[in-house]
């Protein structure tokens, strides 16, 4: 169990993975989302889904006390048998490569409409896989450090917004919940999705150096993440008005292009470049997950194989078919529900079925 | 050998750079700055472009262009037959329509539509109307041989910085079309003796012309916009009663600061009603009569000041009520604090607001009378 302990994180590491993976595509998506279920209240679904999720990640987090020694996985295996624990790795492999597909090309669909407009897709979704490979094939504590240096590289994002506050109107925040508390309930669904990251807390708590910490490391890290939707949200729900929201898709990138700076235009261009690397870290550790879990199946540690396997068929079919926007969101919606079932329901399912074999055996033992 | 194959991705990475498809050298391209479009007596569509030209031995400091279009895209393709590099329109700053436009094409908002669309359009140019064919104004020459571009946004960046018309860039333009509970306001320009300022168009939701502001009204506007982040400056005549000679000047002048706007909104009996309160400090700048501004008399100059503000604001109400346009948005005060009254009215809030009462009370103090007596 040593491969655990010679690549421990530390709770800063923790904290910006789980912060990174769930930030990302959120932060240009999310106000749409929330403005299009819930009107200039989504803010409150967003605080009702960070609730709910901070509480199901502590359960897990509790739940993985008990088992310090290896992953999910491995306690699938110690515990249900070996093909189980492939089953399920085999499951979650597919989850880890749609949801890094899904992120690539999402984030070359912005660049590609937002600045390389005549560059076709497979070279920019090319150049962005060789970094993305060359961070992935590494270990745990290298896609720590690198997440962690790409969040406090982007913590000027917040102040570069602050320029769009000179058009904000906070009447458009009001009136406070005109529909009831229905249409603020029925959106907490839809933020949930961009809360997801429940993996990082039953995968990467082995890696932890310091693990009495994990329940607070993971407030924290779902803190940071509603602190920075309900940052975009409000900005734009205070820029834009309620009237005109439902006709500009990525508000975030809209509202930069509003700011004109006097030694650079297109202040959007430069955001988005910065972001990749924001961005990124939704790909980088669903790849290593990727890999970790085909490995896993067949009892493998090389993770470089079957990420080349995989980089290699994204090129490659990228140069033949990319999905469109309109694809890439029912993607979303469908993966939104996967990624629900894999990443709540399923772990707690599996976390629970252990405790209670475990204490079964241990009552078998006793008697 | 290890170095080697560690140098080989590096490497590969350089060779794919030239394979950017987006590359665009400065003396291939030809950057159009002011955008416009008219529309002839016979209903057909007219783009206008300006173009700087940078040679150094040119006469012409820009160039003029006109195509018949009913689409700007379009248009573009039609630019670039003309134009000596690849034409196009990222770093467009001003964006011009005439008068005759919004007055005859009440949908001509959708001309707007490239600009956001393309990802890579800017949405900062400056809006403005022009009172005159556009012809007239592309062939206009600026006589300190600036270009035009820069012409036009000095005119328009002097008169904002002294409250005299609003500033509406594209993307504000995009809320207040869009906005059911305000109506955009423009920019008005017109080549009269020199290029100037008019002052500020008026449009309905769908975005037809209505009616024109002059310099006092747009700053008074502002004001009720809560956009007014300079001073703004009133001339008047005081009441005979305050001066001594009658018959002589009764002119006064005061800068306006520190403009705190009050609105409040009730609904009585399915009628909106606002209450607009202004409180001000004033600083006076020009007195042509002689009288001590102590006590009394400061405090009669006050009321007097606040009157005829007051009577101005509710002139300019009046005259939007009568037109049936909101450019202070109102209607976005009413959604705020009436939202279920507001719903019912939203899409004829014009209609709506003609018929909402509006008081105005003014407030204001005295508070610097300058370094003379």
């Amino acid at each position: 169990m040593n491969r655990y302990a010679d690549n421990s994180i530390t709770t800063l590491q923790f904290i910006a993975i789980i912060t990174g993976t769930q930030v990302s595509f959120g932060f240009i998506d999310i106000p749409y989302e929330l403005h299009e279920h819930a009107g200039s209240d989504g803010w409150i679904s967003l605080v009702i889904g960070w609730l709910v999720t901070t509480a199901a990640s502590l359960i897990a987090i509790r739940l993985m006390k008990g088992y310090r020694q290896g992953t999910l996985l491995d306690l699938l295996a110690q515990y249900g048998g070996r093909w189980a624990g492939r089953a399920v790795a085999c499951v979650l492999a597919c989850y880890f490569a749609i949801f890094s597909y899904d992120g690539l090309i999402y984030s070359t669909r912005v660049i590609k409409s937002r600045i390389l407009q005549e560059t076709p897709i497979f070279i920019t979704l090319f150049l962005i896989l060789i970094p993305a490979y060359m961070v992935a094939r590494n270990e745990v504590r290298n896609i720590g450090r690198y997440s962690e240096f790409a969040l406090l590289a982007s913590l000027w994002i917040p102040f570069i917004f602050s320029f769009t506050l000179r058009h904000a109107n906070w009447l458009y925040l009001l009136p406070v919940l005109p529909g009831g508390w229905g249409p603020v309930l029925s959106t907490v669904p839809h933020t949930i999705y961009y809360f997801l990251s429940f993996f990082a807390s039953v995968f990467l708590y082995p890696y932890l150096q310091k693990k009495e910490r994990a329940g607070m490391a993971i407030v924290i890290a779902l803190t940071l993440t509603l602190l920075s939707f309900l940052f975009i949200s409000i900005v734009c729900f205070v820029f834009l008005s309620p009237d005109e929201f439902g006709t500009i898709y990525q508000p975030a990138i809209y509202l930069l292009k509003t700011v004109r700076l006097p030694f650079l235009e297109q202040v959007e261009g430069m955001f988005i470049v910065m972001y990749l690397l924001i961005f990124s870290i939704a790909w980088i550790p669903s790849l290593y997950f990727f890999s970790y879990s085909v490995n896993w199946t067949f009892g493998r540690t090389d993770p470089r194989l079957p990420l080349r396997l995989l980089i290699g068929t994204i090129i490659v079919s990228s140069y033949f078919y990319v999905p469109d926007y309109w694809q890439l969101i029912r993607l979303n919606k469908w993966l939104s529900g996967f990624g629900f079932g894999v990443e709540y329901v399923l772990p707690l399912l599996l976390l629970a079925l252990l405790s209670m074999s475990k204490r079964y055996r241990a009552e078998v033992k006793q008697a | 050998m290890t170095a080697a194959r560690k140098l080989l991705p590096p490497l590969a990475l350089l060779l794919l750079l030239t394979g950017c498809f987006d590359r665009l050298d400065m003396e291939d391209a030809s950057m159009s700055l002011v955008a416009g479009i008219d529309v002839e007596e016979n209903g057909e569509v007219y783009q206008y472009t300006s173009i700087p030209i940078f040679a150094k031995n040119s006469k012409k400091k820009s160039q003029s262009l006109k195509v018949k279009s009913t689409s700007l895209r379009q248009g573009r393709g039609k630019f670039d037959t003309f134009t000596v590099g690849s034409f196009n329109g990222r770093k467009i700053q001003v964006i011009v329509v005439s008068k005759r436009l919004i007055e005859t094409e009440h949908a001509w908002f959708r001309f707007m539509d490239v600009y956001f669309r393309d990802g890579r359009n800017p949405i900062t140019s400056h809006m403005i109307v022009f009172d005159g064919p556009l012809s007239q104004l592309y062939e206009y020459t600026p006589p300190n041989q600036t270009i035009l571009p820069i012409a036009l946004l000095g005119v328009v960046k002097s008169t904002s910085s002294r409250s005299e018309a609003v500033k509406t860039t594209l993307q504000e333009l995009h809320t207040q079309m869009y906005e059911f509970g305000q109506t955009p306001a423009v920019t008005e320009v017109e080549l009269k003796q020199d290029l100037r300022v008019k002052g500020t168009s008026l449009l309905a939701h769908d975005g037809r012309y209505v009616t024109s502001l002059d310099s006092k009204e747009s700053a008074l506007l502002l004001i009720l916009k809560k956009k007014n982040t300079r001073t703004v400056g009133f001339s008047f005549e005081v009441p005979k009663e305050l001066v001594t000679d009658p018959e002589g000047s009764r002119w006064i002048s005061f800068t306006a600061e520190k403009i705190k706007v009050k609105i409040r909104t009730a609904v009585k009996g399915g009628r909106f009603s606002f209450d607009i309160r202004i409180r001000m400090a004033a600083g006076l700048m020009e007195k042509q009569f002689p009288t001590d501004i102590r006590a009394e008399q400061k405090r009669k100059l006050e009321a007097a000041y606040s009157e005829y503000v007051k009577k101005e604001l509710e002139k300019l109400l009046d005259k939007l009520r009568e037109n049936k346009v909101d450019p202070i948005g109102l209607g976005i005060y009413a959604r705020a604090y009436h939202y279920g009254d507001f719903q019912k009215v939203k899409d004829h809030w014009d209609e709506a607001f003609s018929e909402a009462d509006v008081n105005v009370a003014v407030n204001v103090k005295i508070t610097d009378e300058g370094s003379v007596k």
